[in-house]
């Protein structure tokens, strides 16, 4: 029988927060913010872990997120937050989580977390990501290093956003806070770390659209595989993983 | 064999919800191909969210998987731009779970739910490389077969279709994936395979039939042309629904979907007899599950997929012998675990409501009742066994218990309706919106009381009393909406309905013999698809494939039928007798009112004497039926 949780009333006493980091890679990565909320969801009620209900006509697990990945970009540092009755082994709850989990989702760490810990989507400030580009001659290859090079060295770059008041220009440079290349296999793979939640947010997307127009690309269909490596708190001026 | 996995990211990245064309889900069967001898592609002609959310593909998905020699994988029509972006890579149409193109399977079987499908069963045949029609498919091509409620009438698109089962699949199925196996095994050419499989039970092959037409589009005659060629090809039906397979792994989809939750069917088939409705006719008799297996599957299927809401489904769910107990018991089961029941089309009665009541104590959805007609002639003649005064009494029960929106469906355009009737419409939406006002009033609720009409217009099917009946011209159809949305406006009113020119085409199709596969074709190659879909419905374009193909689509969808008729689908036998439907054709003029056998006496419908099956209603229901 699948009974799952007990009333969150009578538990809200001993209640633990229980943070895993984890992957959503393969096909998953096609999977939008609230596709992936369901399939969290869905798993942790199959792995059968005991995850406080909230009240209410509606009683939802309560599981909290890491900010939203956009569709179509892998991932292997998702966070993501259970609150739950009661302490559990986190190796038995992760490989339990594992055995529920559709391929391509993975828990790849996790810890249960002091009390009144504040919540992922307060302290997440940057994040990662490994961009792949591919290419088939050293002319290609250069390019690439030329426009991080040319990224590097300017001051500022304007990138256009649409929103409810029109579009407007918001200058991304000082958001990307490092710029790494790679060669590898039939790759190109630049490494960035950037800005991300409320405080200023790179869209990778945006980011993958510069560098090629610094290559002289204007083709927005390249092929690029996008990657996100890790999700980032400031601690002491440093990036740190939110654990 | 695969189809190639890069230049499909490539398209991937740029469609809407590419989640949808990637397989993978929790609870996917996939097998390697070379362990299996068997292929079969169930194939959706809609979207992935409405296709998903159908039982029967689920039940077959099931049953043909438990097999160990029979892979059997999915596949949905891809949305406009996915089908375009497929169409330009030249990506053919591919299975979800082995990405395999679907000409690679041995048999592809569609399901046909709706008439206005039927150009997406050209556009997936076409995106998958297989002819489109039947007689030009040769002895690589797959096997391409179809079932659902729309195979009633299969005239339409019989062209389309090696093969075609009538009736419940679960037991079929594997008699034509045995046939077909055979064949495949012993290479039998493809017109053998066809003859052997027109010996199953069932099991229709249009291509042995043939079709002549008088002038004024009236069938001449129906001639089976071999001797394999059954007349009529009665429906299969399983005779008692606890001896087949139910799946108790269903797939969970990654992305939300229409009906997004686990399904359990609690009957089959429904004897109110209303005189209008397909569903209530084809899939007689009742047959009740056992409500200790109910609860048994309800656990195994919560367990596999993670959901935390189940719905008893069927026809008429709140007429299950033992609805209440059921209900009762997996609410207490499941109380402390956030798992939500759910009740969908209950019947409009104090009774319903208060099932209702106690199912969504948790999650308060709105409440639908279907009264169908406005006035109590018209409800009379249509065999809807529900009175005015059961509306208001249902309404006053559910607003007096919390409710403030309820939707009222009805159906406009239904046989010797008149003005009198419309206004009887809008008189019980008023009406129900005055009692809401009084009772959420006393109660002290301060939310004012909505009240949603939604109507459909009357669409003539095969197979039920009404079949030889017209239906009402586009204009009057039209006239009779404007006269609804002058009168239903207001606070607390609001009116819904469908586009009129849908509604004809697909009384059109309803109604349409062999001579339709022309139109249907020409309207594809015109470029339409998703004709179910109001963004993409073309009305135009079909007008247009029925002047270039010369038929006449009034003759179908507005002309008055004789019993005496030759009809389209008169080879096809859904076991109820064209007697029993010509009286109760009779008996619908005069408002005179058929029981439910369930609960009165055999109304000598045919379908247990034809098909030698007997209701199965549980003991405590309306009558017990002994093995």
């Amino acid at each position: 029988m699948s009974v799952i949780g007990q009333p969150s009333h009578d538990m809200q006493a001993h209640k633990v927060t229980w943070r895993i980091q984890m992957t959503k890679m393969g096909r998953t990565k096609y999977m939008s913010h609230l596709d992936f909320i369901g399939t969290v969801e869905r798993s942790a009620r199959r792995a059968k872990l005991p995850i406080v209900l909230s009240g209410g006509f509606n009683p939802r697990f309560r599981i909290s997120f890491s900010p939203a990945l956009p569709v179509g970009i892998s991932s292997q540092s998702e966070f993501v937050d259970f609150t739950l009755r009661e302490p559990v082994d986190i190796d038995e709850a992760s490989s339990n989580l594992d055995k529920c989990f559709p391929t391509g989702m993975k828990v790849i760490a996790s810890k249960i977390l002091p009390p009144n810990r504040p919540a992922l989507s307060a302290i997440i400030q940057a994040a990662s990501y490994r961009l792949d580009f591919p290419r088939k001659t050293q002319e290609e290859r250069d390019r690439v290093f030329r426009a991080i090079d040319a990224i590097l060295e300017r001051g500022s770059i304007l990138v256009q956003r649409d929103t409810a008041k029109g579009a407007r220009n918001v200058d991304i440079r000082p958001l990307i806070y490092e710029l790494q290349r790679e060669s590898s296999g039939s790759c190109e793979s630049v490494y960035a770390t950037v800005a991300s939640g409320s405080g200023g947010n790179v869209r990778p997307f945006d980011l993958v659209r510069v560098i090629l127009e610094f290559q002289g690309i204007q083709d927005n269909e390249a092929f690029v595989n996008i990657t996100r490596e890790g999700l980032y708190t400031f601690c002491d001026e440093k990036l740190c993983l939110p654990w | 064999m695969q189809i190639d996995g890069e230049e499909l990211e490539r398209i991937l990245r740029v469609v809407e919800k590419p989640i949808r064309y990637v397989g993978g889900e929790w609870n996917q069967v996939r097998k390697n191909h070379e362990d299996v001898s068997m292929k079969v592609l169930l194939a959706f002609p809609d979207t992935y969210e409405i296709g998903m959310s159908h039982l029967g593909l689920r039940i077959l998905y099931h049953i043909l998987n438990l097999r160990e020699d029979v892979a059997c994988e999915r596949v949905f029509m891809p949305w406009v731009d996915m089908y375009d972006a497929m169409r330009r890579q030249g990506i053919p149409l591919y299975a979800l779970e082995s990405q395999v193109p679907a000409r690679d399977f041995d048999i592809l079987g569609f399901s046909l739910q709706y008439e206005l499908s039927y150009t997406n069963v050209l556009a997936m045949l076409d995106l998958a490389g297989i002819p489109i029609l039947s007689a030009e498919r040769g002895e690589d091509d797959p096997i391409v077969i179809a079932g659902g409620p729309c195979t009633y009438n299969p005239e339409p698109v019989a062209v389309f279709l090696d093969a075609i089962l009538i009736g419940e699949g679960e037991e079929a199925i594997e008699e034509i994936v045995d046939v077909v196996q055979d064949g495949k095994k012993s290479r039998t050419p493809r017109k053998e395979v066809l003859q052997s499989l027109a010996r199953i039970r069932g099991v229709y092959v249009p291509s042995f039939y043939e079709v002549s037409h008088f002038p004024d589009e009236k069938v001449k005659e129906i001639v089976p042309l071999d001797s394999v060629a059954a007349y009529p090809v009665r429906k299969r039906v399983v005779k008692d629904l606890n001896k087949v397979n139910y799946p108790d792994r269903f797939i969970v989809p990654f992305t939300e979907i229409v009906h997004d939750r686990a399904v359990l069917e609690v009957f089959r088939g429904c004897t109110r007899g209303c005189r209008f409705c397909q569903a209530g006719m084809v899939y007689r008799p009742v047959r009740e599950r056992q409500s200790d297996e109910l609860v048994r599957l309800a656990d195994t299927i919560l367990d596999s997929t993670g959901y935390d809401e189940i719905s008893l489904m069927s026809l008429s769910s709140a007429d299950y012998s033992h609805i209440h107990e059921v209900s009762k018991d997996l609410l207490d089961r499941y109380k402390d675990s956030g798992i939500g029941v759910s009740l969908p089309s209950l019947r409009v009665d104090s009774f319903s409501v208060g099932l209702a009541k106690e199912v969504q104590k948790a999650r308060r959805t709105g409440l639908t009742f279907a009264p169908e007609a406005g006035t109590q002639r018209l409800r009379d003649v249509i065999n809807k066994g529900v009175t005015g005064n059961d509306l208001i009494k249902a309404a006053t029960s559910a607003f007096s218990e919390g409710w403030h929106s309820l939707k009222l469906y009805f159906m406009i355009g239904l046989p010797t309706e008149t003005e009198d009737d419309l206004r009887g419409i809008v008189d019980l939406a008023k009406e129900t919106l005055a009692r809401g006002r009084s009772e959420l009033r006393q109660a002290g609720i301060r939310k004012a009381p909505e009240i949603t009409v939604s109507v459909a217009s009357f669409v003539p099917k095969a197979h039920t009393p009404f079949q030889w009946q017209p239906q009402m011209p586009r204009d009057d159809l039209t006239a009779k909406q404007d006269y609804l949305k002058r009168h239903l406006r207001g606070k607390g009113l609001r009116l819904t309905w469908h586009d009129v020119d849908s509604s004809f085409l697909e009384a059109v199709l309803s109604r349409g013999s062999r001579r339709l596969g022309r139109v249907i074709e020409t309207a594809y190659r015109l470029g339409c698809k998703f004709d179910a879909w109001d963004s993409e419905f073309h009305f135009d374009k079909w007008i247009q494939a029925f002047e270039l193909t010369g038929v006449s689509p009034g003759f179908y969808a507005n002309t008055r039928w004789e019993y005496s008729d030759i009809l389209p689908w008169d080879h096809i036998s859904a076991g109820v007798s064209k007697d029993f439907l010509k009286q109760e054709s009779e008996l619908a003029l005069s408002g005179a009112l058929t029981p439910d056998c369930r609960f009165g006496q055999c109304s000598d419908c045919g379908v247990c004497k034809t098909l030698k099956v007997s209701p199965k209603i549980l003991s405590g229901g309306g009558k017990e039926v002994p093995e």
